[in-house]
């Protein structure tokens, strides 16, 4: 892997965030994020409505609207700030919306094959032809238990909540990204369609990839368990720990966290 | 010359090639008179208020002469693809060209001069005098005093013409050339027609070209007519279709725009019968300099019946978009229901809409429902699409497309919507659109 070989821990750091400080229409939402995340990690990040994580979530992605005003975005070595959103998506960052968009009028599987083949091409892979496409996405929609009619469907169009997450999770499958950021896909699910969606990011573990889960509940971390978890309130990471931090929020909720990690 | 000496002497000049039928002569004449006296519409006729005819009254414009037109062999190149299943008819600079069309094997049909049509079929003459006998304004006597040849589609009861009709109208590279056309088509009760009326022309000069329409329904009849203009991106072009509608009939209307430098389409559409329909699409394409309007008026006369109207534009660089539609609903047309709606995406700041839907209603117990929207790419949806993988530019027109593809998604004729599928696809120029939109 080309990131960078952390010599002291013996792992190959994949994103380095340093710093991050970030505005939206003149109002600081990020106020100096530090975070390393190195390849094999699941990371999962809490906090409060509005504390940022969308924010955070979007930047790495590279939504455009955002004011960086200090810090460094690291990735596999290299610095984000200069990439395009589908540039980072080609080179394996993705990101599972927190509110994924409806297209009305792209049809899903027409997208979701130029998108793999974009990556492809970047990759210098052949293109796959529609046929194996057709055969591969069905197998990841199975896994899915998602009808093989969301492929004749436009994008997001008229999907539920739920069967929009598993929309997006079905893409990541299919693109097989290095780094998935995953906002709030657990939010909206039934206890069955979280298990699959579980089912799916544990598919995705490896070591040489990563997994940032943004996350309210437990739930989640109880079928993907995070090697990490970090507590974003007002805009920083004011605690950060090992899984069972998870269940401390749970206990005490961000307010009681956040006083804890005042004392 | 001035311009009146000039249009007297093209008039002059059609009379000698004229066959003598003397109503038909008469009512050429007094049209020409009319047409003489007003000339061009201005901008302050209510009518053509946002659409200027003057570089057309400027150009001394010229009836074809046959020296002029192009060979066969070239002429091919400019003919579009065959449709499965249809029936061509070419005409070239408005006049109908036998080597390039289909075999004609239908005695319900006459392509070629109006004059042996009306030989053809004597009881078609009548309603013809009538329904040029009250012109909207002077371009309707324009067309009737220099049109001589045209579609005459007269489908019996209860017949369902077994292929489509491709009308072809080419325009050559003459400069100044100008080209009037007449079609009639009438669907008896019960009887069923698909019409294609495609005009195709060279970028290369200016030109001009009308087309006045008549179509009527009796009951029962059921239409799907498709207008397309490809025309040169020097050309003028007023097309005009009159539509009557009687009782349970239905029609599927598109209209699509693909080119030109200024055209003007119209639809007057009327119903005279109860629980008839009529669902009228259209599809603008603009870049350049390119102006088109689409003047629509709907005409509830009676009651129970239903319309819609659904007209999207893509405008880039300096393209300017009208969209006028009307609907109208007389006293008695209890329980009419009618839906106008005009999208646009602009891609370019110096792009420009006019956009106008009118709803005149005189009955109390109807549903009717209008608007307009103009907008620009969605943001997040790009974001969205960049965020897969795919690069700005093939967002961007994947998602003009899909904004696009919607009218024509409308087409239920699948071979038909594949037809003009291909033709949206080349007009988003490079970009291989695909397969799986249209079999998915
Ligand atoms: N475009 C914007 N204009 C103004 N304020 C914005 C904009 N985008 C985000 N914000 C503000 O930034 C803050 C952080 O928003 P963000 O969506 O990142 O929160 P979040 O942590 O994801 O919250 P949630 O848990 O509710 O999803 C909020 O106060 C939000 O209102
Ligand atoms: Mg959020």
């Amino acid at each position: 892997m080309k990131g960078l070989w952390d010599k002291t821990k013996k792992v190959c750091i994949m994103l380095s965030i340093k710093n991050l400080h970030a505005k939206v229409e003149d109002k600081a939402i990020l106020k100096g994020i530090n975070l390393q995340i190195n390849a094999g990690e699941v990371h999962a990040i809490m906090g409060p409505n509005g504390s940022g994580k969308s924010t955070l979530s979007n930047i790495l992605a590279g939504r455009s609207g955002y004011e960086i005003t200090d810090g460094t975005l690291t990735y596999l070595g290299e610095n984000l700030f200069e990439m395009e959103p589908d540039e980072r998506a080609r080179r394996g960052i993705f990101l599972a919306f927190q509110y994924p968009i409806e297209i009305p009028g792209v049809n899903n599987m027409y997208m979701l094959k130029a998108a793999v083949n974009a990556k492809r091409k970047h990759e210098g892979l052949p293109e796959v032809d529609a046929l194996d496409f057709l055969t591969i996405a069905k197998k990841r929609m199975r896994e899915l238990k998602m009808d093989e009619s969301f492929l004749s469907r436009d994008v997001n169009s008229g999907f539920s909540g739920g069967e929009k997450k598993r929309n997006e999770i079905l893409q990541m499958l299919l693109l097989e990204p290095t780094l998935a950021i995953l906002d709030e896909t657990d939010s909206g699910l039934d206890i069955d369609a979280l298990k699959i969606v579980a089912d799916g990011i544990n598919a995705l573990r490896s070591p040489e990839r990563a997994v940032v889960l943004v996350t309210h509940y437990q739930r989640l971390l109880d079928y993907v368990k995070p090697d990490f978890v970090h507590v974003l309130a007002d805009g920083k990471i004011v605690r950060s720990g090992q899984a069972d931090l998870a269940l401390t929020l749970e206990q005490l909720g961000y307010a009681g966290v956040e006083k804890e990690a005042a004392e | 010359m001035n311009m009146t000496e000039h249009w007297l002497q093209q008039f002059q000049s059609l009379d000698k090639k004229n066959n003598p039928h003397s109503a038909l002569d008469e009512l050429r004449h007094g049209a020409f008179l009319r047409w003489e006296k007003a000339g061009f519409p201005s901008t302050r006729h209510e009518r053509w208020k946002y659409t200027e005819l003057m570089g057309l009254a400027e150009t001394p414009f010229q009836l074809p002469t046959p020296s002029a037109v192009l060979s066969n062999t070239v002429l091919q190149t400019l003919l579009p693809a065959v449709i499965e299943n249809s029936l061509r008819a070419v005409f070239v600079d408005g006049e109908f060209s036998t080597a390039l069309s289909s075999k004609i094997s239908n005695n319900h049909l006459h392509f070629g001069s109006l004059h042996d049509g009306f030989k053809m079929f004597p009881q078609e003459f009548e309603s013809y005098l009538e329904s040029i006998k009250t012109p909207i304004d002077s371009i309707d006597d324009l067309n009737t005093s220099f049109s001589r040849n045209g579609a005459l589609i007269f489908v019996p009861p209860h017949v369902k013409l077994p292929q489509t009709i491709h009308l072809i109208y080419l325009y050559t590279r003459t400069p100044n050339q100008m080209a009037h056309m007449h079609n009639r088509v009438h669907l008896a009760e019960g009887a069923e027609a698909t019409i294609i009326e495609h005009h195709i022309g060279h970028d290369d000069n200016i030109y001009f070209s009308t087309t006045v329409n008549h179509i009527s329904l009796e009951q029962q009849a059921y239409l799907n007519y498709y207008r397309c203009q490809e025309q040169g991106i020097n050309a003028y072009h007023i097309n005009r279709l009159y539509l009557t509608q009687a009782r349970a009939s239905v029609t599927n209307l598109f209209c699509l725009d693909f080119k030109g430098h200024l055209v003007r389409n119209e639809i007057e559409q009327r119903f005279i019968g109860q629980d008839a329909e009529c669902h009228l699409h259209g599809f603008y394409l603009g870049k350049g300099r390119q102006h088109v309007d689409n003047y629509i008026t709907v005409d509830h006369q009676v009651p129970h019946c239903l319309s819609s109207q659904r007209f999207k534009s893509v405008l880039d660089d300096r393209s300017h978009s009208v969209f006028h539609g009307k609907v109208k609903v007389a006293k008695d047309a209890q329980k009419t229901d009618a839906t106008q709606h005009n999208a646009n995406l602009i891609l370019s700041t110096q792009a420009q809409i006019n956009t106008e839907p009118q709803l005149e209603i005189f009955a109390d117990d109807v549903k009717c429902a209008h608007g307009a929207a103009i907008g620009q790419l969605d943001e997040s949806a790009l974001f969205y699409l960049q965020s897969r993988g795919l690069d700005k530019e093939t967002a961007k027109q994947m998602l003009i497309y899909s904004f696009a593809a919607e009218i024509f998604l409308a087409i239920s004729e699948l071979e038909i919507r594949a037809f003009w599928q291909a033709h949206l696809n080349l007009y988003f120029s490079g970009i291989p659109l695909h397969e799986e939109l249209i079999t998915c």
